[in-house]
């Protein structure tokens, strides 16, 4: 059974002339189109068995972010189908949710809760975040008086404190040189 | 069904509907000395500044009441409900374009964003509402019983903001225009409601119209009876407001739920 099965993928985005002409669209007995379809993905298939670790690779402007959007759900396909088995966290952007005149330790609440995580989880796992960030003290203090890479410690800390079944990875983490 | 899975997600996301809401509230107050206070003082203001300018130096009072601080009362009850109201309105107008960034890059129940407006918005609402409560029992005008029916009326407006507000919300996504254009219309509609000027200046055929057709011209005229002649709001008159605060609600639903995905596309 595979963990992720993506089957005809395809997502397209409607690209409209001028707004204008989306409001003669939306008025009520219209029956002409007026977009254009943009097509940023055509029919994508594979499938990701438990284990794997899958890369995409593309030019900017590729769909490989569209692509990740789809499979955690944050927008829809136009049309086939992701079939997620299992828990997926998706790891678009680290720090999303972060709230600078908050603390980090907050911000580990809010942010954790944001990707789908119980308070009582976030309790248990405070430990565990706080050593792989290793930004000592500063975990009481404002955010924003951390430097971006403590910044980026901690939200790559809540980020992988849980082992879901799947995760899904943007490109751009892999430069944000947080190890 | 989907409802009862609807309200266990809200309430597995509780603590983070709880935590935005304060977050929201701490970071209007932090940084400055008296913190929340500020909250309370404003509004105080407001109340004295009516009170002192309409009972006191301009000895205004409404048509069919003596008393020194009707017309105080009714201002202020009209105004602070008002004020609820755009908070809401301007709120939600903006609502997934100010979330733009956690809408495009996360996954979780959007219905929780209208939902922490909501929390936000009664409580500012509340701090007033005390003030003008704790005012109202320093000059002996407190309503008595009639109070509660200001629960109802409440949960109408609130309704009906919340609706109205989303509307909006997915239209200003797709037309910007839509929260330049209701700037301009928030104007023209306090003063088409009965909230400075008492609703008996107006001429006797208007009035039913405007009660019908301006939700919120009903939903004030109910405050003012029960703050200002302090007896029970005439409920038939708030059926027209209920029916259109629901209409809006499934508008709004339905509205959402055909446009969702392309909201996220276009933020």
């Amino acid at each position: 059974m595979p963990i992720i099965q993506v089957t005809q993928l395809k997502k397209a985005y409607k690209c409209y002339p001028s707004p204008w002409a989306r409001l003669k669209e939306w008025l009520p007995f219209n029956r002409k189109q007026y977009h254009d379809l943009k097509w940023v993905l055509n029919d994508i298939n594979f499938t990701v068995e438990k284990g794997e670790s899958i890369g995409i690779i593309g030019l900017n402007g590729a769909g490989k972010s569209t692509l990740l959007k789809i499979i955690t759900g944050t927008t829809n396909a136009t049309s086939g189908t992701a079939i997620i088995t299992g828990k997926i966290a998706a790891l678009l952007e680290l720090g999303m949710g972060f709230h600078p005149n908050f603390t980090g330790r907050q911000n580990v609440f809010t942010a954790g809760q944001l990707l789908g995580m119980s308070p009582n989880e976030i309790t248990n796992l405070m430990p565990s975040i706080e050593a792989f960030a290793e930004i000592g003290d500063y975990i009481d203090q404002d955010v924003r008086v951390y430097s971006s890479g403590m910044r980026m410690r901690l939200a790559f800390s809540i980020a992988t404190a849980k082992r879901p079944e799947c995760r899904s990875t943007g490109l751009h983490i892999a430069c944000a040189g947080c190890g | 069904m989907i409802n009862m899975n609807r309200m266990t997600i809200i309430w597995q996301y509780r603590s983070f509907i709880l935590a935005s809401v304060r977050r929201e509230f701490q970071s209007k107050h932090q940084n400055s000395l008296l913190g929340a206070i500020w909250a309370i003082l404003s509004p105080l203001a407001m109340i004295i500044i009516y009170t002192v300018i309409f009972s006191q130096i301009m000895k205004a009072k409404l048509p069919e009441n003596d008393s020194m601080y009707a017309y105080s009362v009714y201002l202020c009850a009209g105004i602070i409900s008002w004020g609820l109201f755009t908070e809401i309105i301007t709120r939600s107008q903006t609502l997934f374009l100010d979330n733009a960034n956690i809408l495009k890059k996360l996954s979780f129940p959007r219905v929780i964003l209208p939902i922490i407006i909501i929390i936000n918005a009664c409580l500012n609402f509340l701090i007033i509402a005390f003030i003008f409560l704790f005012f109202l029992l320093v000059t002996q005008q407190l309503p008595g019983w009639p109070l509660f029916s200001v629960i109802p009326v409440l949960i109408i407006q609130l309704l009906f903001s919340i609706g109205l507000g989303m509307i909006l919300g997915v239209l200003n996504v797709f037309f910007r225009d839509i929260g330049q254009l209701f700037s301009i219309i928030i104007q023209f509609w306090f003063w088409l409601t009965p909230i400075v000027y008492p609703i008996s200046i107006l001429p006797e055929i208007v009035r039913p119209a405007l009660m019908i057709l301006n939700p919120m011209a009903a939903i004030i005229n109910a405050y003012h009876t029960i703050f200002v002649q302090k007896s029970q709001p005439d409920w038939i008159s708030l059926t027209s407001p209920l029916l259109i605060a629901i209409l809006l609600c499934i508008i709004a639903y339905y509205l959402y739920i055909k446009h969702a995905s392309e909201i996220v596309d276009e933020l």
